[in-house]
């Protein structure tokens, strides 16, 4: 019996051009940008432009990272991305917002006692996303990242712990503590514009 | 937003309270805790108060946002400059 032997001969594994890299990363980031934006501006207080800035710089240095071989294909690029912008935000622009303004970042304004025993929760579907956004501005810092990285954007405690360099314990009370004077606020809010009695 | 929340679960359910109203309980703990929180006000105010915020937060993310081109135009620039300046070995 005759045998043919094949030869399986490998082709060696091209690596991708600078231009194949970019145009991966370009939609990567995409993809993400209003997910991205959307941390941003809770991060930044609801400030657009501020907020576009640090996207932006974050997109320039995630690619710098990415061509380094910072990302590995098939891990979670959305949390890859908000790790680097909330650095960004940490290192950078909460330095300049602080520069910039008199007050204290990290301070708002006192949220007001609940009155009502029975709260009507049906009053948080009835607010319109500016008054929640406005709410979410008045936390405290560490508290509105929590809240925009887990109840807002999904991400799970662990991812968000990892992003926010701090342990699952924290970021579920600094969470249990934002949601609550976040539900405080709004119902007070409804209360004095008549939205519930 | 330093003055203490109205709504004050039992210390000790704090934790167990928090992951009840997230829906992530399971086994003997979702059991101890919807007992606990059937016959305590407080706790069953709470994860009330939990639920709704959870449930409304979630609704923002519906919300869809793009960078204006001249951003995207940028930050394109910015990769290119820094491929030229940094090309690879």
């Amino acid at each position: 019996m005759e045998m043919i032997l094949t030869l399986a001969w490998k082709e060696p594994k091209r690596e991708p051009s600078l231009a194949d890299k970019r145009e991966r990363f370009s939609q990567m980031a995409r993809e993400h940008q209003s997910t991205l934006l959307r941390i941003a501006n809770n991060f930044c207080k609801g400030n657009d432009s501020l907020a576009q800035d640090l996207v932006q710089d974050t997109l320039v240095s995630a690619y710098k990272s990415y061509l380094e071989g910072g990302f590995q294909e098939g891990t979670n690029a959305k949390a890859w991305l908000a790790k680097i912008l909330t650095n960004a935000f940490l290192n950078d622009y909460r330095r300049r917002k602080k520069w910039e303004s008199s007050q204290d970042i990290e301070e708002g304004p006192e949220i007001p006692a609940s009155k009502a025993a029975e709260a009507d929760h049906a009053i948080l579907e009835q607010i319109l996303d500016g008054p929640i956004e406005q709410a979410l501005e008045r936390l405290p810092e560490q508290q509105r990242m929590c809240v925009t990285l887990v109840d807002i954007e999904g991400l799970d405690y662990a991812e968000a712990a990892a992003i926010l360099d701090c342990p699952v314990g924290t970021v579920r009370s600094r969470l249990s503590r934002a949601r609550i004077a976040l539900y405080e606020d709004l119902v007070e809010y409804g209360r004095q514009r008549g939205v519930v009695q | 937003m330093n003055a203490a929340p109205a709504i004050h679960p039992c210390w000790h359910m704090r934790g167990l309270v928090q992951r009840f109203a997230e829906g992530s309980l399971a086994g003997v703990l979702l059991k101890y805790t919807k007992y606990h929180v059937h016959h305590c006000t407080r706790c069953r105010q709470a994860v009330e108060v939990l639920k709704a915020a959870i449930a409304r937060l979630k609704k923002l993310k519906d919300k869809a946002a793009e960078l204006p081109e001249d951003r995207w135009a940028s930050i394109e620039a910015a990769w290119l400059e820094h491929e030229q300046t940094n090309p690879p070995d």
